[in-house]
């Protein structure tokens, strides 16, 4: 005996069983929800306020605070894609070798097992009824292949058969989108870049790592414009880019949301954008002595004293703070460990850090634009598989798999007759049309000398 | 008449309708039926001059653009997708019982849209200027509307096993098994619409964004809303699933339909502040 063998076709009876599938569903859709009733991916902090330390520890640990990144998750799609494909490997061979097989003659035991059934007789013999058929009905009679055992004359007929497929070719596309997503996920890059006016990049920070990346050529925008309705509501944003490689302008463009930009294998779209400025300060200690001169941009970071003693970080610039005009949000780096943070005014500030005071001399402001970047080469894939589930839904749900049997077997006194049909769906249509066929029958089985 | 006062009239249509369907379903009256029907077509109507009009007048404005950009404009679309879906029934099933099932959903899609949300016309931001957006939507609420009516063929459904099966009521009602047919074909209908309108969502995403899904609430929702589906068309090919089992997971599926419409924009937060 085979105990493996069994087993392992038990094991894969169950992975392809129709009842995985209905639980794969539910707990993916379980899963989906806990991760829209739990925010995700926030500060620590907030979970801790929101849900005390023990509960926040146990998210974490469970991954409840990223679902749709953990690994339990992906576990359930993996199991998913494996049983989609237990599922095809199982069940296509038998499918496809039903559709090809001819359709059989109605024998008794066919007969049977059969969902609808329709027996009556006729007057006119078989070849009578046949010529009347085929006189009133051509089109309709050619659907039928015609079979004579003895005298008995069968009628086949199959349509649809494509239909029994669909399922097939939507799962391949469900197959196809888990796919693309995880070769976008594991090779694919996503990066944001601020371009200032007038300036070019060449590096773009990719999201999640921080890091700087290398594009392998230049990016330029040289003017950000945004346009408005009478009633101030946004119209358009858009960035006039230049596209340069070794020092050529190669493409321009002009990047507007909902119109990326492809460009060296990334596409750029415009997603925000800001105003910024080159600010100088002047330090001074006990207003003795000529002014220090320290010039800085958001997110610079530099000492105010001589020594290298006193460290601030340029957090955040705002055009008009509160009505007040210019404003830095500067932090104090302090020794300590402990940052301080507070609002430098232009117009009427002068801050005081550590024993200097910190005055706003000169600001230069310039606008930028902030620009999402993206490889993804997997994408096409993912539509490819979303065009082969619709296209599968099609032919499922709009085709019909229907065999129509009929028998007419010749009796003392005219033609018993047999119209038999299975459907893989739509048994009510079937029961329907069966009904209108019958009446056919009837109305062309009256013998012709009654008239 | 704008089209905003024309659209508050026409909730009252629908609200007579629906009356009439259910006056005529419980006295059995052919006559109140045919009246039903015909307040039904009329309101029907006037849902689409309601929506065209609109239309015309953004146009008039100077920003014009189809009316399908927010909340109340997707209530308008999603009571008349459902007038049509229900209308389509009664055309093809010739019962019209059903639509003292239905009938009451436009209604409320309507008087609700009009009295609780805001109704002026805006322009369009840029990330809303988009032809994907238009199809997104449309789809989305064909899928939408099509649950409707099984919600409805569902409550019936789960009427009709409570009634005496020798009763007056039970012999007008469709049998339990062209309701639960109804089901199925509503749902296998609603189901690819939904399909489309969440791949076309992805689309527009990803031309706007450049990220084709990013576990928003709203797509995580319509994502759920999907899988509850799948697992309906799935069950039916088990014996076991039909009749009362269907009826309850396809009240189950309306329900997530409903969250994913409404509660997501009022109970959670996204990208997605409008329809
Ligand atoms: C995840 C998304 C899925 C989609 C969109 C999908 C779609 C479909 C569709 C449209 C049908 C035709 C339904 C009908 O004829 O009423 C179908 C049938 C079927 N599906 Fe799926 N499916 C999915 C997942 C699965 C999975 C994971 C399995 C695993 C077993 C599965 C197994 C089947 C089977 C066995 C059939 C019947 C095939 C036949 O008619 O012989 N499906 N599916």
């Amino acid at each position: 005996m085979h105990p493996r063998k069994t087993e392992t076709q038990s094991l894969w009876g169950r992975l392809a069983s129709l009842r995985l599938t209905l639980a794969l569903f539910l707990i993916l859709a379980g899963a989906s929800i806990l991760g829209t009733l739990i925010p995700q991916n926030r500060p620590f902090q907030e979970y801790l306020e929101m849900y005390g330390s023990v509960a926040t520890r146990i998210f974490k640990w469970v991954g409840l605070t990223d679902v749709y990144h953990s690994l339990w998750f992906m576990g359930i799609l993996g199991l998913l894609v494996v049983h989609l494909v237990a599922c095809s490997l199982q069940r296509l061979p038998a499918t496809w070798k039903s559709l090809r097989t001819p359709q059989r003659p109605l024998s008794d035991g066919l007969l049977k097992s059969l969902p609808v059934v329709k027996r009556f007789e006729l007057e006119a013999g078989v070849e009578e009824v046949v010529e009347a058929l085929r006189g009133s009905a051509p089109r309709f009679f050619s659907r039928f292949k015609q079979e004579k055992i003895g005298e008995t004359l069968h009628l086949l007929s199959q349509g649809g058969r494509w239909s029994r497929m669909g399922a097939y070719v939507a799962h391949m596309g469900v197959l196809g989108v888990l796919v693309g997503a995880t070769i976008g996920f594991a090779f694919g890059f996503k990066g944001f870049v601020q371009i200032p006016e007038g300036k070019s990049v060449e590096l773009v920070e990719e999201r999640g790592s921080g890091k700087m990346v290398p594009l392998g050529f230049q990016v330029k925008c040289e003017r950000f414009h945004v346009s408005s309705y009478p009633d101030g509501t946004p119209r358009e944003y858009r960035s006039d880019l230049v596209f340069m490689k070794d020092g050529r302008r190669e493409l321009e463009g002009a990047l507007r949301v909902n119109h990326p930009i492809s460009f060296g294998g990334y596409q750029f779209y415009q997603a925000s954008y800001g105003i910024s400025a080159r600010v100088t300060f002047e330090a001074q200690k006990d207003s003795a002595g000529p002014p220090l001169k320290i010039i800085m941009e958001p997110g610079d970071t530099s000492a105010i004293d001589p020594q290298g003693q006193i460290v601030v970080r340029f957090l955040r610039y705002e055009t008009d703070l509160q009505g007040r005009g210019p404003a830095v949000l500067l932090a104090h780096l302090r020794q300590d460990g402990h940052p301080v943070a507070g609002w430098v005014f232009q117009r009427d500030g002068k801050a005081t850090i550590g024993g200097w005071s910190l005055k706003i001399s000169h600001v230069e402001e310039h606008r930028w634009t902030g620009i999402q970047v993206k490889r993804d080469p997997g994408v096409w894939i993912v539509w490819v598989g979303c065009g082969l589930i619709m296209v599968g839904c099609a032919m499922a749900f709009l085709g019909v798999h229907r065999r129509i049997w009929i028998k007419l077997e010749p009796g003392k006194d005219g033609t018993h007759c047999w119209i038999a049909a299975s459907s893989n769906r739509d048994i009510e249509g079937t029961k329907r049309q069966v009904e209108m066929l019958a009446e056919e029958f009837v109305k062309k089985g009256v013998r012709k000398s009654r008239g | 008449m704008d089209s905003t006062e024309l659209l508050s009239a026409i909730s009252l249509i629908y609200l007579a309708s629906w009356f009439a369907y259910v006056i005529s379903s419980t006295t059995r009256s052919l006559w109140m039926g045919r009246v039903a029907s015909l307040i039904m077509w009329a309101g029907w109507a006037g849902n689409g001059a309601g929506f065209f009009l609109r239309w015309m007048e953004s146009h008039q404005m100077g920003h014009g653009r189809i009316p399908l950009t927010n909340q109340y404009e997707s209530m308008v679309l999603f009571a008349w997708a459902t007038a049509s879906v229900y209308l389509l029934l009664e055309l093809r099933y010739r019962n019209r019982i059903i639509g003292a099932f239905v009938a009451f959903i436009p209604f409320l899609s309507l008087g609700l849209g009009s009295l609780l949300f805001d109704t002026t016309i805006r322009p369009l931001v840029p990330a809303l200027q988009s032809n994907w957006l238009t199809a997104h939507v449309i789809t989305c609420f064909l899928g939408y509307a099509a649950f409707a009516a099984s919600f409805g063929v569902s409550l019936l459904y789960m009427v009709r096993q409570r009634l005496d099966p020798e009763g007056r009521m039970a012999k007008v009602l469709p049998s339990e098994d062209l309701l639960d047919h109804l089901n199925y074909r509503a749902i296998a209908t609603g189901f690819p619409f939904l399909s489309l309108g969440i791949i076309t969502g992805a689309i527009w995403a990803d031309v706007a964004w450049g990220t084709y899904w990013s576990w928003d609430p709203k797509e995580t929702w319509s994502l759920i809303t999907w899988l509850i589906y799948a697992a309906f068309l799935h069950a039916r090919l088990s014996r076991g699933w039909r009749g009362k089992r269907a009826a309850v997971l396809s009240v189950i599926g309306f329900a997530a339909t409903l969250f994913t419409y409404f509660g997501v924009n009022f109970l959670l937060s996204g990208l997605h502040s409008y329809a």
